[in-house]
């Protein structure tokens, strides 16, 4: 009887564990500039301030960046691993900042082919998109001196 | 027996391993190993994609040589609607019980980038006032005029305020000039005066007192810098000082100076701290040949303090200034003595918790003290409030709040003060 029931509790521990929600299968995104660009690697905390709207400059060139389109893949992906924020907080930060006469949010891309190309393109402009978007006139940012393709590179797809 | 069991085990704790996120898509190559330091400079090679020659970025205005700014006007504002019963404990000729719907703010925004650097902000907000307006004698202001678009039919009118108006130029990565009518950067609740960012239907009332001026007219030299993981940002301003007509004209040729400095730093969630200061001299305006003009010089100092961790937001306020008359511009206090030299002092503490649940409801409680030199209507006061705000989507908010508000018995209305709001706040 006794091991009827340890059995029986052991199961529904191992089926919760099997239907835990694992990591969601992301792809890897990539912080793009323009091939070429003396920019190689930026800090977290540099991206996130870009990214919120605050100025960040990339030697003495200002930094223009271009966000994803809103509930994308790539938009919740990044916004939740750089700027710690679920689609409903950034719309409300990005709201409350135009009620306080702030900046407006970074333009956002249709895709991420223009991202490449705007990222290629356009003078000081700092993207992201998935690692199978990268195109040859487009260079990778690493994040903390942490470069996309380190198993340790947590900006992912949601 | 025991080999199911092992079996069941181990399957169910090998599966979320097959959730990881794999190697890049795309052929990516595979991820170095974790326990060594990464070198930015070994980014392999990137994947090449298909070419996105087709996409005209001329026709997004981003084409190379398009500026790298938006320089198209924005058009914008927000709006609110509310409904409120007030109930006094004792009646009083001065105040009544009333149960109304409200239009309360129509704020327009126009912002636009001018140039590199280069920026402009007008706000306007639009209102119903002065008609419908109570006098100090009671009465209504009625504005009713003939409508000449309308077989001049009555219409009444209303009048506009203008809120802000500036220009700004970023002289230097750590200095942005503004110069024109804005808001004082002081605290958290003066900056965030638009009603969709207000967490409460209505602000402390030690805000709406404005220890600090709530808008001045002058310079305003501001910047930030990040230093670690902290943001450090500061305000020195100079303008005209406090008065009924600083938009226009410093009547009594004295600049004020104010001041603040701010800390943000990502201590177990994101903690802003603040304080500022101001001085300077009011000046009343000549209503009457008959009565003095009001004159003062003021100091004013405050601090707050905002936190915010995952949904938890808590937020304080303090603040004070010293009052010190010029001889012979004294005013006379509503129980018909000259008003002394003194303080005005007062604070709020606010806590709350935004849920994900129930249109990401945040229920909210603060609690309020405000101790004024002059006693007035009702005295010192101290207010306790609770409520809920909802925020179905980022530019609707639902508010519904309660308040409860007792005076110390030295004003001209010896009542407590029962209110129950709640407001519809929108972003358009």
């Amino acid at each position: 009887m006794m091991n009827r029931i340890t059995l029986t509790l052991l199961c529904f521990v191992a089926m919760a564990v099997a239907a835990r929600p694992g990591r969601a299968d992301g792809k890897k995104l990539v912080v793009v500039v323009a091939k070429g660009s003396s920019l190689t690697t930026i800090s977290r905390g540099d991206l996130k301030r870009c990214f919120l709207g605050e100025p960040v400059s990339a030697g003495d060139k200002p930094l223009v960046p271009f966000n994803a389109m809103p509930n994308s893949p790539d938009r919740a992906g990044f916004d939740k691993a750089v700027l710690g924020m679920s689609p409903e907080e950034v719309g409300r930060y990005w709201v409350d900042r135009k009620v306080r006469g702030q900046s407006a949010a970074p333009r956002a891309l249709p895709s991420a082919a223009h991202v490449a190309k705007v990222a290629a393109k356009f003078p000081g402009a700092i993207g992201y998109l998935p690692a199978d978007q990268m195109t040859s006139d487009i260079q990778a940012v690493a994040v903390d001196g942490v470069p996309y393709t380190d198993a340790r590179y947590d900006i992912v797809t949601q | 027996m025991k080999r199911s069991m092992c079996v069941l085990l181990v399957a169910g704790l090998a599966q979320p391993a097959f959730a990881q996120p794999g190697p890049a898509a795309g052929g990516g190559p595979a991820a170095s190993d974790p326990t060594k330091p990464a070198d930015p400079a070994a980014v392999p090679a990137a994947p090449v994609n298909a070419s996105s020659d087709d996409i005209d970025l001329s026709s997004l205005g981003l084409a190379p040589g398009a500026p790298a700014f938006d320089d198209k006007i924005n058009i914008y504002g927000f709006a609110d609607i509310s409904w409120a019963n007030t109930h006094f404990t004792k009646s009083s000729p001065l105040v009544k019980d009333t149960t109304s719907f409200t239009t309360g703010s129509l704020n327009l925004y126009a912002a636009k980038n001018l140039a590199p650097n280069w920026r402009s902000l007008a706000e306007i907000r639009f209102m119903y006032v002065p008609n419908g307006s109570t006098n100090q004698d009671g009465t209504v202001q009625i504005t009713t005029a003939a409508d000449p678009t309308n077989f001049s039919r009555p219409i009444e009118w209303g009048t506009i305020s203008i809120e802000r108006a500036y220009i700004e130029y970023d002289l230097h990565p750590l200095l942005t000039v503004r110069i024109g009518h804005w808001l004082t950067p002081y605290g958290i609740w003066n900056i965030d005066h638009g009603s969709p960012a207000i967490i409460s239907v209505f602000r402390p009332y030690t805000i709406g007192e404005a220890v600090f001026p709530e808008h001045q007219t002058g310079l305003d030299l501001f910047g930030s810098a990040p230093i670690a993981d902290c943001k450090i940002s500061y305000h020195a301003t100079v303008s005209n000082g406090r008065s009924p007509t600083e938009m226009i004209v410093d009547t009594d040729r004295k600049p004020a100076f104010g001041g603040r400095l701010e800390l943000e730093a990502p201590w177990a969630g994101t903690l802003k701290i603040g304080a500022s200061a101001y001085a300077g001299r009011y000046t009343g305006a000549t209503t009457s040949f008959t009565m003095p003009t009001e004159q003062y010089d003021e100091t004013a100092l405050a601090a707050d303090a905002q936190w915010d961790h995952g949904g938890l937001h808590v937020q304080a306020e303090l603040m004070g200034r010293q009052r010190s008359y010029i001889e012979g511009h004294r005013p006379f206090t509503p129980l018909g003595t000259l008003l002394g030299d003194g303080k005005d002092i007062g604070g709020y503490g606010l806590i709350g918790y935004r849920s994900t649940a129930l249109w990401n409801v945040m229920p909210f409680a603060f609690y309020e003290d405000y101790r004024p030199l002059v006693t007035g209507l009702i005295g010192s006061v101290k207010a306790m409030n609770v409520g809920l705000n909802f925020r179905p989507v980022p530019t609707v908010v639902l508010k519904v709040h309660g308040a409860y508000a007792w005076g110390d018995g030295t004003g001209l209305i010896d009542s407590k003060i029962y209110v129950v709001t709640s407001q519809i706040a929108w972003v358009f």
